[in-house]
């Protein structure tokens, strides 16, 4: 009995996170009219596939999809980048305004970009980066989670394996790149993950700031079929379904990395 | 490059090379659209229109307002109640799947699994699925033999409903921190522990908590600043009613910059709303302050 | 090593990915002169929209017309930070409402050397009210539609009701109640009817004899006994479950899809859900379209419905503006209107018949009706600051209608609300 206790919980926590998931592929092969009935139904009547084919096609979703994978990995390496650096920075050296520097980071976990979107997109607007990619990623490369996570991993890193480096001669940049990177795969993983469910998931910022069709990214196309008076459910599920399946298989991929990642970077204060 | 500059200077300089990258990215992207955040805070600026300077006229309307104050309530009810539940559970929840069960991996995804999905369309899902005459929970509630409820409608149900759905969403996130910092407990201290004839809540008690309070205060802190940034949900859900009671501050900000068309009140509000955030925070942590080091 | 070169090679690629885009602007701007046109809409105008441009296109080798499609939700306010950001489309879409807002702050150019005066006159002189004034003409109307009422043919014939052939026979709102009564008891209907508080919308207030401002415009007209007597009937509504409080203000649920359902015997709601209505109920059960209901001072509906804008911004305004004439004359406005909406030419408004048969029916009722709408609608549209109004109605008789502050009090602040939002 004690050991069937811990299967039941597991379970039910299980179904109380999968139903709406459920229900969400359920709405994704019903037609239009089936989407609203009483009693509702799981399973459709009259189920087919030909909701996924018609919503890719009406929202240009292939070319929305691209656009994704561009902001996300372009948001992922360049933040992979500048968060290793500055974590290594702040992880491994004293120097005069470290702590006020590290706090002016981490604070900025607290602005919510709607707040900022306006003055943003003005300044994007004076450097002519409209309606750009870079424009859309560059200022969406920091976040202070990463950097903090970093740097308690390398903080973890003892000093004799730097200083070894430093008496073989390699530079400072080096012994970034030679000693520590390698040595920290699974919280770059986890740091890069998180990146890319943010982005991927972002709405208000690729909307205003892309706001052609050729910057459209998978979640402003899902918006498309919200209309005035009324929604179609079964074409935006199916899109919404369509969104998740990139990072399903990233997670399936990564996933043994994932929770090693966190444990690695020492997150214990 | 090593032989030119002198070990000291270099060592005095690399560390600024280091974050200069990312200060620099905050500083064009995030300081400076703040200073003029603040600096619209003293106009008068419909977005389209010329802002016109009206001094801290924006801060007293907002403070005087009373949906702002009616906002601020709203939010602190949701902070209070999904915070403790979120973590709490998320803590169970981390202990459970850290235990010895057969497809833990699968669990463990299956929970994390929310995060997947953006907050808009977990909203417009939720919505669609707490619908009074035609939703999923109703019927099910009905088959059970209860009677269908007022989910979004009510005024009173709605706060319930929309901290339902940020719980749901979020709780698997921080279960996955928790699981991180439970497998840094060494094992060596829960099998002293049965030596000495400890029961499982007293390992629990004094070997578990202690060890994750520093893990926890990451969490609780991190939680707290969401909880306060809520918008998406609510945008998506119920845009802040019935009436006002789904208003939360971040809701509030819209209402007086995209409906009522006063950007520079919505400065102003976006910034009294990180004030008291960052005054929070600080708390959070002078609280937790001589247990744990950063 | 071969990690390193893989490291290298992504960036490299998203570097490139990165700048591709403005490399592929350049290259793109070839000859032809191009006009970005911002619009959100629903599936079949969006279809038409492209079909049109593609026959534009082809009349006018010189010029291409880029279609942003927005979503509903996202349009005002991504075209705001557009607008402010000095990167506004040559073109927008936008709704009667928030037009003079546009106008105020020079947003909107003055089309009257594009369009000839005769083009100008044919719009409804309603609809000309929010576009012309001293001589310019700031934007072209390019459809328009209002609400009526759609109820349940098979419902009303189980409870034996009959719905007005002519609009002098309108019902009131004692009938509007009998009428739901009759329904809930005598129907399979589990309410009887909704929608007359509609999205937040004044037209109930309106038919009291109230409304968002005075028919002057310099107060607010909320406060007073009639307007009380009403909204206390539509509370009483509420409570004996004869419409359903859930969707109050359209949130959370829907009306209109518990009528499809057939939950709802008769609903208040605008043409331009017939479309969407003859999807949904399919051949469920008959359904017919009749006159909306009026109160003491009359009825009152919306004056709904869109127009396009060239923004002064535009580099090729003269261009745009040929886009927009030929989108509003008669000969394709026909065709659009097909999709269920009124003309917004008069001379095509008196002769167009539409093809299909049941949005033929449901705009029989309208155009009758459209005629006829009552000014104060046009005063109360023409606000600074109209979707605010909303906004405010909806926080203070919202609570009252749940009970949770009394009637009176509920006036009273959405009184001091509007008052703030007129000065």
């Amino acid at each position: 009995m004690k050991k069937v206790i811990p299967y039941i919980l597991a379970i039910g926590l299980a179904l109380f996170v999968l139903l709406p998931f459920l229900w969400m592929f359920s709405t994704a092969v019903k037609p239009l009219k089936e989407t609203f009935s009483w009693p509702p139904y799981l399973i459709p009547h009259d189920w087919s596939l030909e909701n996924f084919p018609i919503s890719v096609q009406r929202s240009n979703a292939i070319r929305a999809l691209l656009v994704s994978s561009i902001y996300t990995v372009g948001c992922i390496v360049l933040y992979l980048i500048v968060a290793s650096l500055a974590g290594y920075g702040f992880a491994k050296y004293k120097f005069p305004g470290d702590s006020i520097l590290f706090l002016l980071v981490l604070g900025t976990v607290i602005i919510p970009i709607e707040v900022i979107i306006a003055p943003l997109f003005m300044l994007l607007k004076s450097l002519g980066w409209v309606n750009t990619f870079h424009g859309m990623i560059l200022p969406r490369v920091v976040e202070p989670f990463g950097i903090f996570l970093l740097r308690q991993h390398f903080k973890t890193i003892p000093d004799d394996f730097l200083d070894a480096a430093r008496i073989d001669g390699c530079s400072e940049f080096g012994i970034l790149w030679k000693v520590v990177l390698p040595l920290s795969l699974p919280p770059l993983t986890v740091t890069g993950l998180f990146m890319f469910l943010w982005r991927w998931n972002e709405l208000l910022w690729p909307l205003v700031v892309g706001s052609g069709e050729a910057q459209r990214t998978i979640q402003v196309a899902i918006a498309l079929f919200q209309h005035e008076w009324f929604v179609e459910w079964n074409y935006l599920m199916a899109l919404c379904v369509i969104a998740i399946i990139p990072i399903l298989i990233l997670f399936i991929l990564l996933q043994r990395y994932f929770i090693q990642g966190v444990v690695m970077s020492g997150l214990k204060g | 490059m090593i032989k030119l500059v002198s070990w000291k200077t270099q060592r005095r300089i690399v560390p600024y090379i280091f974050i200069a990258p990312a200060m620099l990215l905050l500083a064009i992207f995030t300081f400076y659209p703040i200073i003029s955040s603040i600096r619209m805070s003293l106009c008068e600026w419909d977005i389209i229109g010329t802002p016109r300077f009206i001094g801290l006229r924006n801060y007293a309307t907002t403070l005087s307002d009373m949906t702002f104050r009616h906002a601020l309530l709203v939010t602190f009810l949701f902070v209070g109640v999904t915070v403790p539940v979120n973590v709490t559970l998320a803590l169970l929840t981390a202990i459970l799947l850290n235990g010895r069960l057969a497809l833990r991996n699968l669990f463990r995804s299956i929970i994390f699994f929310p995060a997947f999905t953006s907050m808009v369309a977990i909203g417009m899902l939720w919505k669609y699925m707490y619908s009074t005459d035609y939703g999923i929970i109703n019927y099910i509630i009905t088959l059970f033999g209860g009677h269908p409820k007022d989910w979004l409608a009510n005024p009173a149900w709605a706060p319930w409903s929309l901290m339902l759905t940020s719980v749901w969403y979020g709780f698997g996130w921080n279960m996955v921190i928790f699981l991180a910092g439970l497998q840094n407990i060494p094992d060596q201290y829960y099998e002293a522990a049965a030596i000495d004839g400890a029961s499982k809540w007293a390992a629990f008690r004094f070997i578990t908590l202690p060890l994750l309070k520093p893990i926890s205060l990451f969490v609780v802190v991190m939680a707290v600043i969401y909880a306060f940034r809520m918008f998406d949900l609510v945008y998506v859900m119920t845009m802040g009613g019935p009436g006002t009671s789904t208003m939360v501050l971040m809701m509030y900000f819209y209402r007086q910059a995209f409906i009522m068309l006063r950007m520079g009140q919505g400065s102003a509000v976006a910034l009294i709303l990180f004030v008291v955030v960052f005054f929070f925070t600080v708390l959070q942590l002078r609280f937790f302050k001589g247990e744990v080091s950063y | 090593m071969s990690k390193r070169i893989l490291c290298l090679g992504l960036l490299s690629l998203v570097v490139i990915a990165m700048f591709s885009s403005s490399i592929s602007m350049v290259l793109a701007a070839g000859k032809a002169v191009e006009i970005e046109w911002y619009a959100w809409g629903r599936p079949a105008e969006v279809e038409f929209f492209h079909q049109a441009i593609a026959e534009f296109e082809k009349k006018n080798p010189g010029i291409r017309i880029k279609l942003t499609e927005t979503g509903w939700d996202e349009h005002h306010r991504t075209l705001d930070v557009r607008i402010a950001g000095g990167n506004a489309p040559d073109i927008y879409r936008t709704t009667f409402p928030y037009v003079g807002r546009y106008i105020k702050a020079k947003q909107a150019l003055d089309l009257s050397p594009h369009l000839l005066k005769e083009y100008r006159k044919r719009f409804w002189p309603n609809l000309r009210q929010f576009v012309e004034s001293d001589g310019k003409f700031y934007g072209v109307p390019q459809m328009t539609d209002t609400h009526v009422v759609f109820y349940n043919i098979d419902y009303f014939k189980a409870a034996g009701i009959e719905a007005p052939a002519t609009i002098d026979k309108a019902w009131t709102w004692e009938d509007w109640e009998n009428i739901g009564r009759k329904l809930k008891s005598k129907s399979p209907a589990k309410y009887g009817f909704a929608g007359a508080l509609y999205n937040g919308e004044p037209w109930y207030i309106n038919t009291w004899g109230g409304g968002f401002v005075t028919p002057d415009g310099k107060k607010p007209d909320v406060n007073k006994p009639e307007v009380i007597k009403g909204l206390k009937l539509q509370k009483k509504w509420y409570d004996e479950g004869l419409e359903p409080i859930n969707t109050l203000f359209l949130k959370p649920d829907s009306h209109e899809q518990l009528f499809a359902l057939g939950q709802i015997g008769v609903i208040f709601s605008g043409t331009w859900m017939a479309e969407w209505l003859k999807d949904q109920i399919g051949d469920k059960f008959k359904w017919g379209t009749t006159f909306v209901p009026k109160g003491p001072a009359g009825f009152s509906t919306a004056l709904g419905g869109c127009l396009n804008v060239i923004s002064p911004q535009s580099k090729h305004p003269k261009e745009a503006a040929k886009f927009l004439e030929w989108l509003n004359t008669d000969e394709v406005m026909e065709r659009f209107c097909q999709l269920g909406f009124i003309p917004t030419s008069v001379p095509l408004a008196k002769r167009i018949s539409y093809k299909d048969p049941t949005i033929n029916g449901v705009m029989k009722a309208a155009l009758q009706q459209y005629a006829q709408i009552p000014p104060i609608v046009v005063t109360q549209y023409k606000q600074k600051n109209y979707a605010g109004m909303v906004q405010v109605f909806i926080e203070t008789i919202g609570p009252a209608m749940h009970g949770q502050i009394t009637v009176e009090q509920a006036v009273k602040m959405l009184d001091k609300e509007l008052r703030r939002l007129i000065d």
